[in-house]
């Protein structure tokens, strides 16, 4: 026993500290909430349900302190000599959950004044907050406006309750409008509703009616997802133990077709395989992900980006608490990609974009001309007619979008 | 000391193995538990197959009190064979280091095609036979039947058969009599030069190459120098021993003996099947006979699967090849799957044994491609070629015809099965020669075949037309000119080489529909429709359609986990590592068996 202890521990989390990283300026800042009211069946972002008003109040101290790690007020002087060639001045900043309107209004204010203290924020053209509809009140949307946050996200998934029953989540359909009502007076002039389609026992009717209703609140933005049965998320174990039945494939594309052409005739364009916004509209902070810009993700299980490097967080509150606590980063997946990986990621990812992968973005991006490393993915493709290719761009076509997993998968180039 | 030496033959499953260890355990050489467990078929795959593979050679020392005369010791060395038509050669060879033959057969199944056929190999060769009736213990044993079956078929008189039970050991003291007083003495002389034939060997990690022969001339001696008269190499023979049947070592094997030499040999390829050893010193004048070259009969490709790497499968294959000198291979490369060797057998059992072999003894993965025949190709300017596979056929422009072995096939079958024989047998592009009636029952079917129609699947026709109770064996007739084609599959607009085949003209477009019928079921959909063409010449005979995928797509909310989304979809891609990918399409190895399995 004694002996086990004095073996020191390969340190994984602290493998990486900001001197690590290459010289960097990161414009694109997200903070992981991990607290929901109740847990969606479907769901499988990391969140916890049992949280005391008290570990908020800490987790947005704990939050402060990540970001420290970051900004460089970190009291180790070790730490602070070495990274003022990352900076971090946020352009988009994104809080996302879990729940984060669950935060106490006085905690809310503490996180993000503090935020604004650390980061130059003085760029920051949008700020999202992820919000329940059935939490918010028009004090609270006040009081967010007023901090700077500009653009509100809500996860209404359906305004009919048999469907919301049947992913678990517990608010009623009629706290959408109202909470949207409220965000306008606060003057909000930014909103999103987060749609789920293919719900079990959601008929292409429903599903129409579904839009129609978030069409008449007049969003300027709309993101539509189409159900995933996650593996072990009790609806994935539902289905599995023939309790719900999955809406048919051929449905599920007819649903998502339907709602190209319903919104594009709304107004509100597809720019992205589930997102949908008027001009001018689109989430920077979603664009800054998809075009393999740089990130920093603050909170348990959040993502970050640099320059290729790309880690995850401890996955679990606890995990990340003791991190922190003991000032390191609480970093748990690292890796570092080869040029090949990251060129296969960027097409990935440029490819489920509506105006798809622009290939002097690419050669810019990467150094790489597309046309020739994926030249005959393109040309089997488009001969299939499952993309477009023009001078400039190289796209999904209507057949395409309906397999754009398999295609995009046709892009990841194999890392030795 | 008398010395015997004699190969034990019959039909598959008739006795021979059983009989050969009751002998064993008759001379005191094996106990009881080590009879009931088969000693001599001592490979795994014997064992589990409950056949034997390869031919054993074995010696046992015995005394014999003839009637009215004194005791005398007896060396019998024997060799059980394999029974299964493809491995007929071991058989011939086998007889080439005999005086003598136990010809086995069982009491409840009669005459087979492959008593008759081993039957007339032995009398090729001159040897002795003693018939034996074997089984007489099952309560469906009919030995006198049988007996005369043998008198009829293969005039042998039947009261000489001997009846015994290789199971009870009842009959076996009276064989062991006729054994030593029956066959003749080895004829060797051993006052002239060493030779030895040498019939098998086997690689031993730390002793080099063990060489098993049969002294026909002079004697080997530990110590003694020797040379292999094929190649010229000489070596010191380092030990000497027999297999009695656990390896014994002797000071030396004299003439008409049978065992094994170890000479420190290194090289795998120095020692040839059939060579002949003899003294560096005063080496004969004149090798061996040695043994007729083996005719392959069906070839096909082994490309390197899995984790195994082309060189391992060549080392994997020298070392086979060893010890199982009947079969060939070669280097070869395909458009669709690389780097392989190809590969002739004496027939299907033995290349899935070969196959199963590179498996389980040297841990080697391989594709195999479906088996074909050997086709002479006549040119058009008057010379001809054989070519063993499809994708070497030459331009037709340059080929007058194309022409394909014929064998001899006798067929033995209940009398109630013969017409659904003939139908089979004509629908095969079969002529008929004869029908002959062995007692009231049973009826020896003649028919020239096609080999090309017999390889595939007719012997699983054959057993289930007869309630098992059929046999065939063939002879090889030679070449003749056919109404033949190659037909070449495309798979998504390419031409896959590793599928084409040669066909007969009539039988072109149903083969080809049926193999297209299997490949839709063996490649998975791609991203988009994937059409499958049979083809001749340019002509398009049949087609199918591969559908693409419907839904691939997943909306879903992924934020900035990248990483994850990348996994999702590099698993995707995973199950295709193990595919070949032919243009954009990845075809999974079992496709390329498809062809041996197209007919229903
Ligand atoms: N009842 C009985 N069964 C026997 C006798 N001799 C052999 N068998 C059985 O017949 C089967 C075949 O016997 P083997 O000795 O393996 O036959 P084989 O001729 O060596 O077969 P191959 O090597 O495959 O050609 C086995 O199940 C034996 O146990 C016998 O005298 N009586
Ligand atoms: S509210 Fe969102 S994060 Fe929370 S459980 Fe439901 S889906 Fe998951
Ligand atoms: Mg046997």
């Amino acid at each position: 026993m004694i002996l086990l202890a004095t073996i020191p521990l390969p340190a994984i989390s602290s493998a990486l500290t900001p001197q690590h990283l290459p010289a960097a300026r990161i414009n694109a800042l997200y903070v992981h909430i991990p607290f929901c009211f109740h847990k969606c069946h479907y769901c499988d972002f990391y969140s916890i349900t049992r949280q005391t008003p008290e570990r908020m109040t800490n987790f947005v101290d704990r939050i402060l302190s990540e970001a420290d790690l970051w900004s460089g007020a970190a009291t180790s002087p070790a730490r602070q000599a070495d990274h003022r060639h990352l900076t971090i001045e946020p352009r988009t900043i994104f809080f996302g959950g879990g729940t984060p309107s669950l935060l106490p209004p006085p905690a809310m204010q503490r996180l993000i004044q503090g935020l604004q203290k650390r980061f130059d924020c003085r760029g920051c053209i949008e700020w999202t907050i992820e919000c329940n509809p059935a939490t918010v009140s028009l004090d609270y949307c006040a009081m967010m406006r007023e901090l700077g946050v500009n653009r509100l996200s809500f996860g209404a998934q359906s305004f009919h309750q048999p469907e919301l029953a049947a992913l678990e989540r517990h608010h009623d359909p009629d706290d959408v409008p109202r909470s949207l009502e409220m965000a306008r007076r606060a003057g909000f002039e930014r909103l999103n509703i987060d749609l789920i389609y293919a719900i079990p026992g959601q008929s292409l009717e429903s599903w129409a009616d579904n839009l129609q209703r978030a069409i008449a609140l007049n969003t300027e933005h709309l993101s539509c997802y189409g159900l995933t049965y996650e593996p072990n998320t009790p609806i994935a174990v539902k289905k599995r133990l023939g309790r719900i039945t999955a809406v048919q494939e051929t449905i599920e594309l007819e649903m998502l077709h339907h709602t190209r052409r319903y919104l594009s005739a709304a107004g509100l364009n597809a720019y992205e395989v589930s997102n949908y916004a008027r001009t001018g509209k689109v989430c920077q902070h979603n664009i800054a992900y998809w075009h393999g810009d740089d990130y920093i993700a603050l909170g348990p299980s959040g993502a970050s980006h640099v320059q290729g490097h790309r880690w995850k967080n401890r996955g679990h509150l606890g995990g990340w608490e003791r991190a922190i606590d003991s000032q390191t980063l609480p970093v748990d997946q690292y890796e570092h990609l080869s040029p090949s990986a990251r060129a296969g990621e960027l097409a990935m990812l440029l490819l489920r974009l509506e105006e798809g992968l622009s290939f002097s973005f690419f050669q810019q991006r990467t150094g790489l001309d597309a046309r020739t490393i994926y030249a005959s993915q393109i040309d089997a493709l488009t001969q299939a007619g499952l993309l477009n290719c023009t001078d400039e761009h190289l796209s999904f076509t209507e057949t395409g979008l309906n397999v754009i997993d398999a295609i995009a998968g046709e892009f990841i180039l194999d890392s030795e | 000391m008398q010395i015997r030496n004699f190969s034990i033959v019959a039909h598959i499953d008739h006795g021979k193995s059983t009989l050969s260890d009751r002998l064993l355990m008759r001379a005191g050489a094996i106990t009881e538990r080590e009879f009931k467990n088969q000693i001599l078929d001592d490979m795994d795959l014997e064992r589990e197959r409950g056949i034997t593979i390869k031919a054993s050679a074995v010696t046992v020392l015995h005394t014999h009190t003839p009637a009215g005369g004194k005791p005398e010791q007896y060396m019998l060395n024997f060799i059980d064979t394999p029974g299964h038509v493809d491995f007929h050669y071991e058989v011939q060879k086998a007889l080439q280091a005999c005086e003598g033959a136990i010809l086995v057969v069982d009491s409840t199944q009669g005459v087979q095609a492959q008593t008759v056929a081993n039957a007339y190999a032995a009398i090729d060769v001159g040897l002795e036979i003693i018939p034996v009736i074997n089984k007489i213990d099952l309560p469906g044993a009919q030995p006198e039947r049988v007996a005369e079956e043998l008198e009829q078929v293969l005039g042998f008189a039947a009261e000489e058969c001997i009846f015994v039970s290789a199971k009870t050991g009842q009959g076996v003291d009276e064989l062991i009599g006729q054994l030593c007083e029956k066959l003749p003495p080895p004829r060797g002389n051993p006052d002239a030069p060493a030779r030895a034939l040498i019939f098998d060997s086997i690689y031993d990690d730390y002793r080099g190459v063990i060489v098993y022969c049969r002294v026909v001339d002079g004697q080997l001696v530990k110590g003694q120098k020797i040379r292999l008269m094929g190649n010229g190499r000489e070596y010191q023979i380092t030990d000497l021993g027999k297999l009695m049947p656990r390896p014994t070592r002797v000071e030396q094997i004299g003439t008409g003996e049978v065992g094994y030499l170890v000479a420190a040999i290194k090289n795998l390829h120095d020692v040839r099947i059939g060579d002949t050893v003899t003294d560096a010193l005063t080496p004969a004048a004149e090798a061996l006979p040695g043994y007729k070259p083996i005719q392959q009969m069906v070839f096909c490709d082994f490309y390197p699967s899995g984790k195994t790497q082309y060189d391992e499968l060549r080392d994997a294959m020298d070392r086979l090849q060893l010890n199982d000198s009947s079969f060939t291979f070669a280097p070869e490369s395909s458009d669709a799957l690389g780097f392989g060797v190809r590969c002739g057998f004496l027939g299907l059992l033995h290349m899935e044994i070969i196959q199963e072999r590179l498996e389980r003894e040297f841990n080697i993965e391989v594709v195999q491609t479906a088996p074909t025949v050997t086709y002479e190709i006549a040119l058009t300017g008057g010379e001809s070629i054989r070519i063993d596979s499809p994708s070497e056929l030459p331009n037709l422009t340059h080929v007058l015809e194309i022409r394909e072995p014929f064998i001899m096939m006798n067929l033995i079958l209940p009398a109630d099965s013969v017409g659904a024989l003939m139908k089979l047998c004509e629908e095969r592009r079969g002529v008929y020669r004869k029908t002959e009636y062995i007692g009231p029952t049973r009826v020896i079917l003649q028919y020239e075949m096609p080999l090309a129609e017999v390889i595939y699947d007719f012997y699983d026709k054959l057993k289930s037309a007869t309630k098992g109770y059929g046999t065939m064996d063939y002879d090889l007739l030679g070449f003749r000119a056919g109404d033949l084609v190659k037909m070449d599959i495309l798979v998504n607009g390419d031409k896959v080489d590793a599928l084409s085949l040669i066909v007969h003209r009539d039988k072109a477009e149903a083969r080809g529909r049926k193999l297209l019928v299997r490949l839709k079921k063996e490649i998975d959909r791609h991203l988009f429709e994937i059409p499958l063409q049979a083809a001749i010449g340019g002509k398009i005979i049949a087609r199918e359609t591969i559908k693409s995928v419907g839904k691939n797509v997943t909306a879903k909310c992924y934020g900035g986990d990248v990483t994850r989304k990348r996994k999702l979809l590099e698993k995707q891609k995973e199950g295709k590592k193990r595919m070949k990918r032919i243009g954009s399409v990845d075809i999974p190895q079992e496709a390329f068996m498809a062809i041996l399995e197209s007919e229903d």
